[in-house]
């Protein structure tokens, strides 16, 4: 065996050169298209997360919702159109005259915005948006006893409410720590043994506002941080809302035109302009109803938004009770209750005034009155959040309650 | 200069042997990879066809589901009230129709099953292309029950069949007119060959 003469042993200086040139370019590249991917995870992993509370806290309301119930039944009614007294023996119960035959329900569904006078609240705390109280079977109980039966009945109920966290240690906010004043979604849960449906007079809010507003020991728990207003609209389904379109004006065939629905209401003609009964076909009575669908919206902030928010609006905070965690009892100015928001709404242009926001269930998507589609309260709440720079975002869904079943039947 | 106790090359060159393949293999070869080939090509337009018709399936299956549950949340006597009967057509309305007074036969869907509101009674070109589906609803006011006389059905309870049209072309379709068994479902001589699913349900009254 004998080796060639020239055999070229390595590669030449030029070659390797323009190898090490072109493995350089294709490192940069691959380096760039890594870089760039694991940015776009990170950014879109961080969007997740950053409404994940909101998210979750979302579809956990909308879930529990779907399950509200009234329970009807057909019972005499007197001349008035109320039951007979429940009190056997009483004075009301023997004296009462059967005249017509109607649906009662020893339960109740209302919706609204919090601040309404059909929700009898403590005037010192504002909670801004709407709210939602009805009655649904999840079970939960306090004592031991009633631990295996699942299907009791609960008051239940959604609201938004501003304040420092609730959930805080009493030795934090001592030691001076300033307070992380905060919208959030609050679901008030009221185990059995407390539900006063039956022990306090049928007209009255008091089976939820009772425990609401206690200072101590609230039924109340944070779902989600950072949620600024929660809108519910209770609607017809479509075949019902056509039909009563045909007959009225579009806004009085709304259902909720003010965004108020009761289940048992004491002035049926002040709450719904249909309600005040008639021949027409789309007549309604919410009386002992729960309302087919809910539109139930959203909005939420991001936590570096709600710090910024809080920073800017939310100074005089001051807090009536310190007492063990869970039971604090909010109480701020009007505006730190909407995280000066209110404020916020009267720099941009045209000016918005807060208050009249989501009072008029007409203009939720759109105004009427205008020609412009789209320029709605809606709208309006998220010009006030662009400009202050906000993160936030609209979460919106219909909710079908399972257990209602419309009616018009039954007039009084 | 090699080692003298070197170990002889083992390397003995081969006599001259042909080392590629005849022109009868590779044909064959060919052949046989072809026909397994075209065999596979030929499932492909099937499976397409199956993932179509699937996704159709569960599309129109929640456009229906949409509807009943539309109508058992309403109320008994709107649903099932109207001079037709014992047929009555679900009516939709279009954008425009503020009043709702010019009813329109069909609801239209897109492929994913979003509602589409024409702005006026007949949907434009553009509002077509993106229409997929066309949705005819009827109501049966009453129902017989088994065992019960069919002269005298059972007032409380209707039954809504929901006709979903995979129609993306967008033809003109028509519903019968009242009377008879077929009253208001669509009439298939304006939809040759086309796909029409039928769903249907029982709607109780409930006071």
């Amino acid at each position: 065996m004998k080796s060639s003469p020239r055999v070229s042993a390595g590669f030449t200086l030029v070659e390797l050169m323009v190898s090490t040139a072109i493995i350089g370019l294709i490192m940069l590249v691959l380096v760039q298209m890594t870089n760039q991917t694991s940015q776009t995870w990170r950014s879109t992993a961080e969007k997740i997360e950053k409404f994940q509370q909101a998210r979750d806290g979302f579809e956990s309301m909308t879930r529990r919702l779907s399950q509200a119930t009234l329970n009807t039944n057909w019972d005499y009614l007197d001349a008035s159109g109320a039951p007979r007294d429940k009190n056997v023996g009483s004075t009301a119960f023997v004296k009462f005259v059967p005249i017509y035959y109607g649906r009662t329900s020893d339960l109740r569904f209302v919706s609204g915005p919090m601040k309404s006078s059909a929700f009898s609240l403590d005037g010192k705390i504002v909670r801004p948006g709407h709210g939602v109280f009805f009655q649904a079977p999840f079970g939960l109980a306090t004592t031991t006893d009633y631990a295996a039966m699942d299907n009791l009945l609960n008051t239940w109920g959604y609201f938004v409410e501003a304040g420092n966290d609730p959930n805080r240690p009493d030795f934090v906010d001592k030691a001076g720590v300033p307070a992380r004043w905060r919208s959030r979604l609050m679901e008030y849960m009221l185990p059995t043994e407390q539900m006063s449906l039956y022990d306090k007079a049928d007209n009255s809010y008091t089976w939820y506002t009772l425990h609401l507003n206690d200072a101590t020991n609230r039924p109340v728990r944070v779902l989600a941080e950072n949620v600024i207003t929660l809108i519910i609209l209770p609607k017809l389904s479509k075949p019902d809302e056509d039909a009563r379109t045909r007959a009225q004006t579009p806004q009085a065939a709304m259902l909720s035109p003010k965004y108020i629905y009761d289940s048992f209401p004491i002035a049926p003609a002040t709450l719904n302009p249909g309600a005040s009964g008639g021949t027409d076909p789309g007549m309604i009575m919410p009386k002992n109803q729960l309302p087919p669908i809910l539109t139930v919206t959203m909005v939420a902030l991001d936590e570096r938004s709600a710090q910024r928010l809080a920073d800017t609006y939310c100074h005089n905070v001051e807090m009536t009770s310190q007492s063990v965690h869970g039971n604090q009892r909010v109480t701020g100015s009007a505006s730190e209750m909407v995280m000066g928001l209110d404020v916020a709404a009267g720099k941009v242009t045209p000016a918005v005034t807060y208050a009249n926001l989501f009072t008029d269930a007409t203009r939720l998507e759109d105004d009427p009155n205008t020609q412009t589609p789209g320029d709605g309260d809606l709208y309006d709440l998220e010009r006030i959040l662009v400009h202050e720079k906000l993160t936030y975002r609209v979460f919106t869904s219909n909710v079908s309650i399972r257990g209602a079943k419309w009616s018009r039947v039954q007039t009084k | 200069m090699f080692p003298p106790n070197s170990p002889p090359s083992r390397k003995i060159p081969a006599p001259r042997r042909q080392s590629g393949f005849s022109l009868v293999e590779v044909v064959l070869a060919v052949g046989v990879i072809s026909f397994a080939f075209v065999a596979i090509m030929g499932l492909i337009p099937a499976g397409l066809q199956q993932f179509r018709q699937a996704i159709d399936n569960s599309v129109c299956a929640q456009i229906a589901q949409r509807i009943i549950q539309d109508a058992q949340l309403s109320d008994f006597a709107t649903l099932t009230g109207g001079s037709t009967a014992p047929y009555i057509q679900a009516m939709n309305y279009a954008a425009s129709d503020a009043k709702k007074s010019n009813p329109i036969p069909f609801r239209y869907f897109d492929e994913q099953g979003n509602e589409i509101v024409p702005k006026s009674s007949v949907p434009s070109a553009s509002e077509l292309a993106a229409i997929v589906y066309h949705v005819n609803t009827r109501i049966a006011t009453a129902t017989a029950l088994p065992g019960s006389s069919s002269s005298a059905p059972n007032t409380s309870l209707a039954t809504i069949l929901v006709q979903v049209a995979f129609n993306p072309s967008g033809k003109p379709l028509k519903t019968s007119a009242s009377g008879g068994p077929n009253s208001f479902l669509i009439d298939t001589t304006s939809f040759p060959g086309g796909t029409v699913r039928n769903y249907s349900a029982q709607i109780g009254r409930n006071d």
